[in-house]
């Protein structure tokens, strides 16, 4: 490590390359299909006018969903092939990333900072599937790239790739509005406080009008959403956000998603902060790259906003939108630890390197980690214990898309509540009265029931309740964190198979 | 023929944006009410000795800002307009008990070089009452240099007497106090007298510069500390008309002084106390920040302990016997500046409550606040960064970890410094020491490292009573936040023989041999 600052890029980038591949890659193959990428491949294997109205019904943006559209029919709609096109946005992101940090620091800070992202257990795990998650991250880097370039020549440059790159930014996630008024007002404080040589107002005029016809042509898509309502009960339910989330975020950034009891015991450790503080304002010589007033400012205000806005209109604070602003947290992270004195820097990068590796380990491989969804051993169970005279109950519905992925087997598989995807319509809304019924006309056919409970829409207890009061439990399978089987006896008037 | 001169030492300071300041306050307050929420107690004794140590923090960081406020007043501006003409005589008094000859003759040498017309040279030689043995080779010097030498035979005030018996015997209209080691440049009279045409100017004052502050670490650590004291802070207070007499590189009003009363002889910290009466006469002062003298910093932790203690015990005494909040005909400023720079050493009472808190939750698991742990962050973490982001910029990025560091272990020190004022105990004037003395001064760092084996103990038995739990982590953590902070301290302590290599490049050579 002593001596890759004096390497050439080329010389240091590909091996750095080399390792993020083959660690991604581990982790595109060796996780199960989950929840939200199923519905991606299965929204993705329609036409492309079915695939836009159901992204819109679903509340989404079509921009990713159309490229895996592209991707799948030329490649195939295996699991890893379709996660395979987010790996190709993340290494894309590597070298984006190393441009936009050397930029505005130096060599030193950019390939610490390309080290520490693809190093990021949370980074890994969102290149590593099959969502918009990863084109995402890329879309934002490209943007302050054109963003750095816009403002440093008074608005000549990086026009019009800014312009494309909030564009695409706008149909790849809603929340990149956060990051474009996070820009905004950046842009504004510093012609107001005169940090720029002379208070020239030109630039944001120019600024606000790209914005404006970006918005504009992104128009159209909001119009064809409003259209077609909105299909609410598909969307996950997110609590309101507290301090803890805020902290949690951070935590995610940098350590990926370990078990819940780490992740406190990390967040407890916040005075470790307060020294890092204490010793980086105390350098005799901090160097100071140009514009990190900008990634501080893009990396706290879109989360400050995203929090704000959970509390002023509807909770909306969740760590994976919030992906688009982790980058610019490894800019900052480098620039710290590059900092302090060179055996400092080494030894506080080599450890934090060594806790990322340790946690993206214990995140893919540990059955409590938060953020695993092995469906695929679930389907198996299943596979293995439901026979035809039995039904398997998925709880929420949405469920249904990776659980169709894998299962192969014969029983007949049903939602609670009873959703039919193909009719017009969202998924009904859950009632206990409605439930009874359903169960009813079960324990006319079937034998038993396999329910299979994952996310929580706000009537996990209620159904858990109802099957613990009024039925005998046979078995119970976890399998990982909110994903369990539980198998009820239906019917005593014929013999269970063996 | 004038001396080619190398570099001139810089003062490193800065001034803060308004916006930046206002945002502090912002912060400041939205922590301060955070306090106040009394769903937060925990173990009601322990919350309200952490909120006695957050109003006292929170006190100091606003009177700090108002500190270091921007305003439109330049002093320098002042000195032009009233460029004085007349040529005063001066009195340069240099302040001599038992410091080596050598040091001495260096200190008459630069004064004689003084580019002026009229001043004479006075060694105040107090080596006879301090029962030093070169008494008598001072006043040799003096003979041999062609300067006054006034020794005291007899009387009391330690150096403030000793500059009161001076002032009985010269005439000087201006007065300039030197210690022994401190060397004047040429043009220290041609830049500070001018100030006097205002004939309202009680004193200008002028920083106290350590030219040894790369002869180790103590002496590095002890003029980082003054560089910013010197720095932001004191040139803050001359905007404000509160600048303090630092005890040596001061040019005084003859007038004001008799009209203070002399040096305040009942108080170990004299020269502050004086400033403050001076300022009661209705007196002006000023603050150069430009460097007109340079001495020598004490260069081993013995001798840093000392000075510390006296400035702590003369603070402290000022806190308790002439708290400037009652005194009558000073204005709010002087008032608020008096009391933060005397308020400044009752931080060890506050730090030693930090340091219990944490000690205590480890051994018996008592927690003095109930909230969670991410609210107080959330209000905490962002108001430390801003805090410290403007000393930065401040301070013009002059402030190292290590005198921090040092600050956070002088507790002891303050703390046997309010003792020995609130048990009345005699504590002697003491000349801090121009060169490292000679031996191991482990003894001042026992309670740092008793400290630490405490915390190491207490990790144990918190993780076997509890397991690791959220609330062990953040005690633990904040145990070892001191541990990290006493290491600079417990370093020079003793020759650990290569045990500390962050902290020991510098270590002096009396302690490393």
């Amino acid at each position: 490590m002593t001596n890759y600052i004096k390497q050439p890029a080329w010389a240091v980038l590909p091996l750095i390359l080399l390792v993020a591949f083959a660690v991604n890659s581990f982790t595109l193959q060796s996780q199960s299909l989950r929840l939200d990428e199923a519905q991606s491949i299965w929204v993705t294997t329609k036409s492309v006018p079915e695939l836009l109205k159901i992204t819109a019904e679903d509340v989404h943006v079509p921009l990713y969903f159309l490229l895996l559209h592209v991707w799948l029919q030329i490649f195939g709609t295996d699991v890893v092939v379709a996660r395979s096109l987010s790996l190709v946005f993340f290494i894309t992101s590597l070298f984006a990333l190393y441009q936009l940090t050397k930029q505005v620091s130096n060599k030193k800070i950019a390939i610490l900072s390309v080290v520490l992202f693809s190093f990021s257990p949370f980074i890994v795990w969102y290149s590593s599937e099959s969502r918009m998650y990863s084109l995402f991250v890329l879309m934002s880097i490209l943007n302050s790239i054109f963003f750095l370039k816009f403002l440093k020549s008074g608005g000549v440059e990086g026009k019009f790739g800014l312009f494309l790159s909030t564009l695409f930014g706008f149909l790849t996630h809603y929340f990149f509005l956060f990051l474009v008024a996070a820009q905004f007002l950046y842009l504004l404080t510093t012609k107001i406080i005169k940090v720029q040589k002379k208070r020239d107002f030109r630039v944001v005029f120019l600024f606000t009008a790209l914005i404006l016809m970006d918005l504009i042509l992104f128009s159209p898509w909001i119009i064809y959403m409003i259209g077609l309502g909105f299909a609410s009960n598909t969307l996950p339910m997110i609590p309101l956000p507290t301090s803890y989330n805020l902290f949690q975020t951070l935590v995610n950034f940098l350590f990926g998603f370990p078990p819940q009891d780490i992740q406190s015991i990390i967040i407890s450790m916040w005075p470790f902060l307060v020294i890092i503080i204490f010793l980086i304002f105390t350098q005799k010589v901090l160097f100071r790259p140009s514009f990190m007033g900008y990634f501080f400012t893009i990396f706290f205000l879109p989360m400050i906003l995203a929090f704000a806005a959970s509390y002023v209109f509807k909770p909306l604070f969740l760590t994976r939108y919030l992906i688009f602003v982790s980058p610019f947290l490894f800019i900052i992270t480098a620039w710290l630890l590059s900092s302090y004195a060179k055996k400092f820097t080494y030894v506080l990068s080599f450890v934090l390197i060594f806790f990322m590796t340790g946690l993206l380990f214990l995140q893919n491989t540990s059955a409590s980690s938060p953020i695993r969804e092995n469906y695929q051993s679930a389907v198996t169970y299943l596979e293995k214990k439901a026979t035809p005279r039995d039904i398997i109950a998925l709880s929420p519905p949405f469920t249904i898309y990776p659980v169709e992925y894998y299962y192969r087997g014969q029983t007949k598989v049903a939602t609670i509540p009873d959703w039919d995807r193909f009719s017009k319509g969202g998924i009904p809304s859950f009632s206990i009265e409605n439930l009874q019924e359903q169960i009813k006309k079960y324990q006319e056919q079937y034998l038993r029931v396999f329910v299979v409970f994952s996310y929580d829409q706000g009537n996990k207890k209620d159904v858990e309740d109802y099957f613990e009061r009024n039925f005998h439990r046979l078995d119970m399978q976890t399998f990982s964190q909110n994903l369990e089987i539980r198998v009820y006896r239906l019917r005593y008037d014929v013999d269970l198979p063996i | 023929m004038t001396k080619p001169r190398l570099k001139l030492p810089v003062i490193s300071s800065k001034v803060s944006s308004k916006a930046l300041l206002v945002l502090n306050s912002i912060l400041a307050l939205i922590y301060g009410f955070w306090w106040l929420d009394p769903s937060h107690i925990g173990h009601p004794l322990f919350y309200f000795s952490l909120f006695f140590g957050e109003v006292y923090h929170l006190f100091m960081a606003f009177t700090f800002w108002q500190t270091i406020w921007p305003q439109d007043y330049n002093p320098l501006l002042e000195k032009d307009q009233n460029a004085w003409e007349s040529n005063p005589k001066v009195d340069i008094y240099i302040t001599v008990a038992g410091e080596q000859v050598e040091v001495v003759k260096k200190t008459v040498l630069a004064a004689k070089d003084l580019k002026y017309d009229k001043f004479s040279i006075y060694i105040l030689n107090d080596g006879f009452i301090a029962k030093k043995d070169n008494w008598k080779q001072i006043e040799n010097l003096a003979s041999d240099l062609g300067v006054f030498c006034i020794t005291r035979k007899s009387g009391s005030g330690a150096k403030a007497g000793n500059i009161n018996n001076a002032l009985k015997n010269t005439k000087g209209e201006i007065v300039v106090i030197l210690d022994a080691d401190m060397m004047v440049h040429e043009d220290f009279l041609e830049k500070t007298i001018p100030y006097f045409g205002d004939p309202k100017v009680g004193f200008v004052q002028t920083p106290q510069y350590y030219k040894n502050y790369n002869k180790n670490i103590i002496a590095k650590t002890a003029w980082e500390q003054q560089e910013f004291f010197f720095g932001p802070i004191m040139e803050g207070k001359g905007r404000q008309n509160s600048a303090i007499i630092s005890g040596t590189n001061v040019a005084i009003r003859r007038k004001a002084l008799d009209e203070a009363g002399g040096m305040c002889e009942d108080n170990i910290a004299e020269d502050f106390l004086t400033s403050l009466f001076i300022y009661q006469k209705g007196w002006k002062a000023f603050y150069t920040k430009e460097v007109l003298a340079e001495g020598l910093a004490p260069q081993d932790l013995l001798s840093y302990y000392k000075q510390q203690h006296r400035w702590a015990r003369g603070s402290l005494e000022v806190l308790f016997a002439h708290n400037p909040l009652f005194k009558k005909r000073l204005s709010w400023r002087q008032k608020i500046q008096y009391l933060s720079s005397a308020a400044y050493y009752f931080n060890g009472v506050v730090v030693l409550i930090d340091l219990l808190i944490p000690i205590i939750f480890l051994y018996t698991g008592i927690s003095p606040v109930a909230a969670t742990t991410t609210s107080f962050t959330l209000v905490f973490i962002p108001l430390i960064l801003l805090i410290f982001l403007t000393i930065f910029k401040v301070s013009d990025g002059s402030l190292t970890f290590r005198a921090i560091a040092f600050s956070h272990s002088s507790f002891t020190l303050q703390l046997s410094a309010l003792k020995s004022l609130l048990f009345r105990e005699k504590t002697m004037f003491v000349v801090t020491s121009k060169k490292a003395q000679e031996g191991n001064f482990l003894f001042l760092a026992i309670p740092h490292i008793f400290f630490v084996i405490l915390s190491v103990i207490g990790v144990f038995i918190a993780l076997y009573r509890d397991g690791l739990t959220p609330s062990v982590a953040t005690n633990v953590s904040w145990a070892f936040f001191n541990i990290v902070m006493f290491m600079p301290f417990i370093s020079v302590a003793y020759n650990w023989r290569g045990l500390f290599k962050l902290f020991a490049a510098d270590r002096p050579a009396s302690v490393a041999s």
